[in-house]
């Protein structure tokens, strides 16, 4: 046989283990969602152009005809229910798949805002022309499995390996063409973002008790309780009246969302009511007095926690929008005035 | 939290000239073919009108449809970029109004966004067997009072259409006219997530930081304990340890127009946004006060804009907007009705597709 026939060969015997993974995986993902979310209609699927009464039934029906022919792809590839069996299994697949490609164009043009739900809750992402060339690509594959011969053990290691290749080689493709791949990746390496961890305000005035920074000011600190706290991003904030020098001064700690040991930096401010500005990084916090965010403190203090770019002029400081910085989208600003009156101090 | 918003509206109202400013909002005071005069917070501010000034009062209407005492919402512009030089539209000091143009009127314009809490039929059927309206009260989240949403019958299959689940539990965002008491829905904001409230999709998983620009949809809402102009934001992630609200909502604001009850007694709060997880994006924890660039990725305006008030119940909304292009799913701002407008936002359409700079 010359290769490009033995290529082609293979290329055939492999379809059925791989539609029938597919099929029987996205049965197995649509289920997953049905029980995690207690609902039929959770998913924002295809079905979701149905009336709402035709929604369970059609996600039930689909969920078990991928069901069925993932099975009977199975169950008749080797030398068991070959022919008419084998080959009813195959043309329902191209079936399904070619009716699948229709569904999801009209998704596409309809619902622009849905994803295909093929694979559950990994397919959220709006239908793109990809799933629809996997979609064209599967029902492709479908078609050129009808008639093939039943599955054999691979006859030579090189057989095994051409058949292993072959395999491998449209997988990467079906990767390439799928959107959830990017989804399982983010969800094998997921540590919550410091941003979004959630950590008890008690938890992060004891971990600034337990710093040097607090040690270094606590002879100051007249109130045991801070007077504000605050969160931004990956920090928290604690502001704390003191007496510095004769002059009423406030303290505003730094603490970084984290379990153990936290950085915690300090700055101080003249209190009411005046602004300071705080440079935090977050990855190596520093206090500089550089314009940035704004935070409103409800005592009038103004604490600002700048950007990690320039923040270009424009703003002013009642967070409304001039005409100007509309179209250039400019960050924010300390007015002239306030400008004028910051105090910061490094630690 | 009170002292937060008093202190953050002080210093975000320091009123600027109401020349200046692109957007106005108030009350119509009276009104011309021509000339539009609207009291507002610094005074009546007198504008004009040409045929190009698009209206809107429950649909696209004549500028004489304005009716004395509406509450309106103005975008201003000049043509061309070029300051008006008539005489339609002088400032009380003499001097001509840089912005004076009106370049669109929302008047009246309301919204309900939140949980249906309880649902009933309305009205009459126009022949028997034929469609009735619907009275709903919606739940509006954290802090905010139920409110009652009618449905009128010659809308019904309209919002029926992107909101087929019509029924406790289950999440509505509709907007109208602001009737005595109630809204009276005219076309839906968005397509009904198909979950119940209490059930929201799991949140996309991260690596690493919070990405910065956030994308997502920039939804509106109107003004609760908050001055009508306020350029600000609904935050959905504002630290709920340091000061998102977390009381039962109070009862509807009002009665129904034909309901006897309407809800008088308050309402068992159906779903607490906090407890049901971070929504379906992943935004950082900021807090009353911090300020936000956001960006109409439709119209390419941004604007720095602060934190006004906890938006939690943003999060229950894992939709998209299509408004220029598909956004990522998840509301990652609820805006105020002027901030909205003044990223170039048409409060009729509801949203527009936004990404976030937090940092």
């Amino acid at each position: 046989m010359p290769v490009g026939g033995a290529v082609l060969s293979t290329a055939r015997e492999v379809q059925i283990p791989i539609l029938a993974m597919l099929l029987i995986g996205a049965c197995a993902a649509k289920a997953q969602r049905v029980i995690r979310t207690r609902s039929f209609d959770a998913a924002a699927s295809p079905s979701a152009m149905f009336p709402v009464r035709l929604r369970k039934p059609i996600t039930l029906a689909v969920c078990a005809a991928e069901l069925a022919i993932g099975g009977g792809l199975v169950v008749t590839a080797g030398a068991l229910g070959q022919g008419g069996p084998a080959a009813t299994f195959r043309v329902l697949a191209s079936l399904f798949f070619g009716t699948a490609v229709g569904a999801l164009y009209e998704v596409r043009a309809r619902r622009p805002d849905i994803g295909c739900g093929c694979f559950g809750d990994l397919s959220e992402a709006p239908v793109s022309v990809r799933t629809l060339v996997r979609s064209a690509l599967l029902c492709v594959a479908a078609i050129a499995s009808v008639g093939v011969a039943p599955m054999e053990t691979p006859a030579s290691a090189g057989q095994a390996l051409w058949l292993l290749g072959t395999g491998g080689a449209e997988l990467a493709v079906i990767a390439l063409l799928s959107p959830e791949v990017g989804e399982i990746m983010v969800r094998l390496g997921y540590a919550e973002p410091c941003e979004a961890r959630r950590l008890p305000v008690s938890r992060t005035l004891t971990a600034l008790r337990d710093s040097g920074a607090w040690r270094h000011y606590a002879p100051y600190i007249t109130d045991s309780e801070p007077g504000d706290v605050w969160r931004e991003g990956c920090w928290r904030f604690a502001v704390y009246p003191a007496l510095i020098d004769g002059t009423g001064k406030d303290v505003v700690f730094a603490v970084y969302l984290q379990a153990r040991r936290p950085p915690v930096r300090a700055a101080i401010v003249d209190a009411v009511p005046v602004a300071a500005f705080i440079h935090v990084r977050s990855d190596r916090p520093t206090f500089t007095p550089v314009p940035g965010r704004m935070r409103l403190h409800p005592a009038a203090i103004q604490v600002r926690v700048p950007a990690r770019r320039p923040v270009a002029a424009g703003t002013v400081a009642d967070g409304s929008v001039s005409d100007g910085s509309v179209s250039g989208g400019s960050g924010p600003v300390v007015a002239g005035k306030e400008r004028g009156r910051q105090r910061s101090s490094a630690v | 939290m009170a002292r937060a918003h008093a202190a953050a509206y002080e210093s975000l109202l320091r009123p600027r000239p109401a020349s200046d400013r692109t957007v106005t909002a108030g009350t119509v005071a009276d009104v011309s073919p021509h000339v539009l005069i609207v009291e507002t917070r610094d005074g009546e501010e007198r504008l004009a009108l040409t045929p190009a000034t698009a209206v809107w009062r429950g649909a696209r209407v004549p500028a004489t449809a304005l009716r004395h005492g509406d509450q309106v919402i103005i975008r201003k512009g000049t043509p061309r970029g070029q300051p008006y030089r008539g005489n339609l539209a002088r400032t009380y000091g003499g001097g001509v109004a840089r912005n004076a143009i009106v370049e669109r009127v929302w008047s009246e314009i309301g919204r309900a966004t939140g949980t249906i809490l309880r649902a009933w039929p309305s009205g009459e059927p126009a022949f028997p067997g034929g469609p009735r309206g619907l009275e709903l009260v919606v739940d509006g989240g954290p802090g905010r009072a139920g409110r009652i949403v009618l449905i009128a019958r010659e809308v019904y299959r309209q919002i029926l259409v992107r909101f087929p689940r019509l029924e406790p539990g289950y999440l509505i965002d509709v907007i109208g006219l602001r009737r005595q008491g109630y809204l009276q829905a005219l076309t839906p904001a968005t397509s009904q997530p198909a979950y119940r409230a209490d059930h929201p999709p799991a949140p996309p998983l991260v690596n690493g930081h919070v990405p910065d620009p956030v994308s997502g949809t920039a939804a509106w809402h109107e003004p609760v304990d908050e001055p009508v102009g306020l350029q600000g934001l609904a935050y959905p992630a504002v630290d709920p340890e340091t000061g998102c609200e977390h009381e039962h909502p109070g009862p509807p604001e009002g009665r129904g127009p034909r309901h006897a009850e309407g809800g008088a007694h308050a309402e068992p709060i159906v779903v607490d946004p906090h407890a049901v997880g971070f929504g379906c994006v992943r935004l950082p924890y900021l807090s009353v006060g911090s300020v936000l660039t956001v960006r109409n990725d439709c119209t390419g305006l941004s604007a720095p804009l602060p934190v006004t008030r906890c938006g939690a119940s943003a999060r229950l909304f894992c939709d998209r907007c299509v408004e220029c292009r598909t956004s990522p799913r998840g509301r990652v701002a609820d805006l105020t009705m002027s901030a909205f407008v003044q990223l170039g936002g048409l409060l009729e359409n509801g949203c527009f597709n936004a990404s976030l700079n937090w940092i």
